[in-house]
C-alpha cells in the first residue's frame, strides 16, 4: 500500500491499526468450536460489571454507617437502580460462570502448552485478581454476611508466619473489620477492575502473539480465516445465550446467588451461625477447611494456585487435544467433577458426614495435578 | 527440482457467515445429534455425574440414618 492510500485509510491509522490487528483481521483458526466463544463472554462480563459499577458508585456511600442504607436507597430510590444492582450482584456470578468454563475448556484441550505458557499464567493471575475484586465487591453492601465474610477471609493471613499479623491490620486498617476496611474495600474495588483490562488485554495480546489452540489441538497454519466476520457470527450465539441465562438470574431469581443474612445491616456484635460465601469462594475454601491446621490450609490455597501456574511447565505430551487421549479425558471429567463436589460441600455445616467427605476432594485435586505429568504421556 | 513451491497462506473461504445458516444449523437433526453425544460421551458423563450423585446420595443417606437414629 502506497504513503498516500495509508493515510487515507483509518485502519491504517495508530490504534485502530492495532484494533483492526486483533479484532477484524486476527487470523483465527477455522475449527474452534462454541467453546472458545467465552472469551469473548468474559469481556463482555467485564465491560457490564464496569459500566454497572460506576453507576453503582455514583449512588454507594463507603461508611460503616451509611453503606448499607445506600444500597437500599439504590434498590428502592434511583431510577432503574434495582436493575443496576442486581446486574452487578448477578453480573460477578455470571462472570465467574463464563470464566470457569473458559478456564476448563483451556484445561480439556490442552491450551495452556507450549507456546502459550505465558498465556496461561496470565490468565491464572487473571482469576486470581477477579476473586479478589469479587470478595471485596461482597464486602460493600455491608451486611452482616460482607463483614463476616471480611472478617473469616482477611484472617486468613494470620496464618503466614512472622508478618501475618501485620498483614491482616494493614488489610483492616486497624484492629478490626471497620470502617477503615471499608474505605480501602471501595477504592481498591474501584483500581481492580481498570487493572483486570489491563491484565486481559495483556492476555489477549500474548495469545494473538502465538496463536489460538483449536479443538484438534493440531498446527493450524494452513486453515485459518480472518476473525471478523467468522466469529463474530459465531460469537454472538453465545452472547445471546448468556443475556437469556443472565436475564433469568436478574429479573426471576435476583438473590439466589448471595445470601439472605445480607439483608441484615452489619453487625459486629452478634455473629452469623452459619457463614456462607460466595459460590466461588466455595471450592477453595473447602479446601482450605479440609486441612485442620490453618497455616496448612492457606498454604493448600496457594498450592492451588502453584499448581495452576506450573501446570504448562510439567506437562508433556505427545498429542495435545483430550479427544485422542482417553485417559487424560477420563481424568479431566473426574477433576471436574472434585471441583463441583467441594462447591457444593464448602456452603454445608461443618459437621458429620461433611467434616469427613471434604477431605477426599482436596486430596484429589493435588492428586490429579501430581499424576498430570505421567498421564500427559498416555 | 522441478516442483512448484506451494504459497503459504490462509485459505480464502468465499461463502459469507451469513449463509452458513448458524442457527438452523444448531436445531438440524437435534435427535440423532443428541443420541451421538449419548453414546460417545457416557463413559465422560459417568464419570463426572457418578462422583457427585454419589456422593449427594450417600450425605442424603447418611443424615436420614442420623435423623432415624435420633428419633428411635
Amino acid at each position: 500500500m502506497s504513503i498516500r492510500n495509508q493515510r487515507f485509510s483509518i485502519l491504517k491509522q495508530p490504534i485502530f491499526s492495532t484494533l483492526n490487528q486483533h479484532l477484524i483481521d486476527y487470523p483465527t483458526p477455522s475449527n474452534i468450536s462454541y467453546w472458545w466463544g467465552f472469551a469473548s463472554l468474559a469481556g463482555i462480563c467485564l465491560v457490564t460489571q464496569i459500566v454497572t459499577g460506576i453507576f453503582l458508585a455514583m449512588h454507594y456511600t463507603p461508611h460503616v454507617d451509611l453503606a448499607f442504607n445506600s444500597v437500599e436507597h439504590i434498590m428502592r430510590d434511583v431510577e432503574g437502580g434495582w436493575l443496576l444492582h442486581y446486574m452487578h450482584a448477578n453480573g460477578a456470578s455470571m462472570f465467574l460462570i463464563v470464566v470457569h468454563l473458559h478456564i476448563f475448556r483451556g484445561l480439556y484441550h490442552a491450551s495452556y502448552s507450549s507456546p502459550r505458557e505465558f498465556v496461561w499464567c496470565l490468565g491464572v493471575v487473571i482469576f486470581l485478581l477477579m476473586i479478589v475484586t469479587a470478595f471485596i465487591g461482597y464486602v460493600l453492601p455491608w451486611g452482616q454476611m460482607s463483614f463476616w465474610g471480611a472478617t473469616v477471609i482477611t484472617s486468613l493471613a494470620r496464618a503466614i508466619p512472622i508478618v501475618g499479623d501485620s498483614i491482616v491490620t494493614w488489610l483492616w486498617g486497624g484492629f478490626s473489620v471497620d470502617n477503615a476496611t471499608l474505605n480501602r474495600y471501595f477504592s481498591l474495588h474501584h483500581l481492580l477492575p481498570f487493572i483486570l483490562v489491563g491484565a486481559s488485554l495483556l492476555h489477549l495480546a500474548a495469545l494473538h502473539q502465538y496463536g489460538s489452540n483449536n479443538p484438534l489441538g493440531v498446527h493450524s497454519e494452513m486453515d485459518k480465516i480472518t476473525f471478523y466476520s467468522y466469529f463474530y457470527v459465531k460469537d454472538l450465539v453465545g452472547w445471546v445465550a448468556l443475556a437469556i441465562f443472565f436475564s433469568f438470574w436478574i429479573f426471576y431469581a435476583p438473590n439466589v446467588l448471595g445470601h439472605l443474612d445480607n439483608y441484615i445491616p452489619a453487625n459486629p456484635m452478634p455473629t452469623t451461625p452459619h457463614i456462607v460465601l460466595e459460590w466461588y469462594f466455595l471450592p477453595i475454601y473447602a479446601i482450605r477447611r479440609s486441612i485442620p491446621d490453618k497455616s496448612g490450609g492457606v498454604a493448600a490455597i496457594a498450592t492451588v494456585f502453584i499448581c495452576l501456574l506450573a501446570l504448562p511447565f510439567f506437562k508433556s505430551m505427545y498429542v495435545r487435544c483430550s479427544s485422542f487421549r482417553s485417559i487424560y479425558q477420563g481424568q479431566f471429567w473426574l477433576l471436574l467433577a472434585d471441583c463441583l463436589l467441594p462447591g457444593w460441600i464448602g456452603c454445608q455445616p461443618v459437621e458429620p458426614p461433611f467434616v469427613i467427605i471434604r477431605k477426599i476432594p482436596s486430596f484429589l485435586f493435588f492428586f490429579f495435578f501430581a499424576i498430570t505429568p505421567i498421564l500427559g504421556r498416555v | 527440482m522441478g516442483k512448484i513451491p506451494v504459497k503459504m497462506k490462509a485459505v480464502q473461504y468465499a461463502l459469507s457467515p451469513y449463509q452458513q445458516k448458524v442457527m438452523p444449523g444448531l436445531w438440524k437433526d437435534l435427535p440423532g445429534k443428541l443420541t451421538h453425544k449419548v453414546t460417545e460421551n457416557w463413559l465422560s458423563a459417568s464419570l463426572l455425574l457418578g462422583p457427585l450423585v454419589g456422593v449427594y446420595s450417600y450425605v442424603n443417606w447418611y443424615l436420614e440414618k442420623e435423623k432415624l437414629n435420633h428419633r428411635y
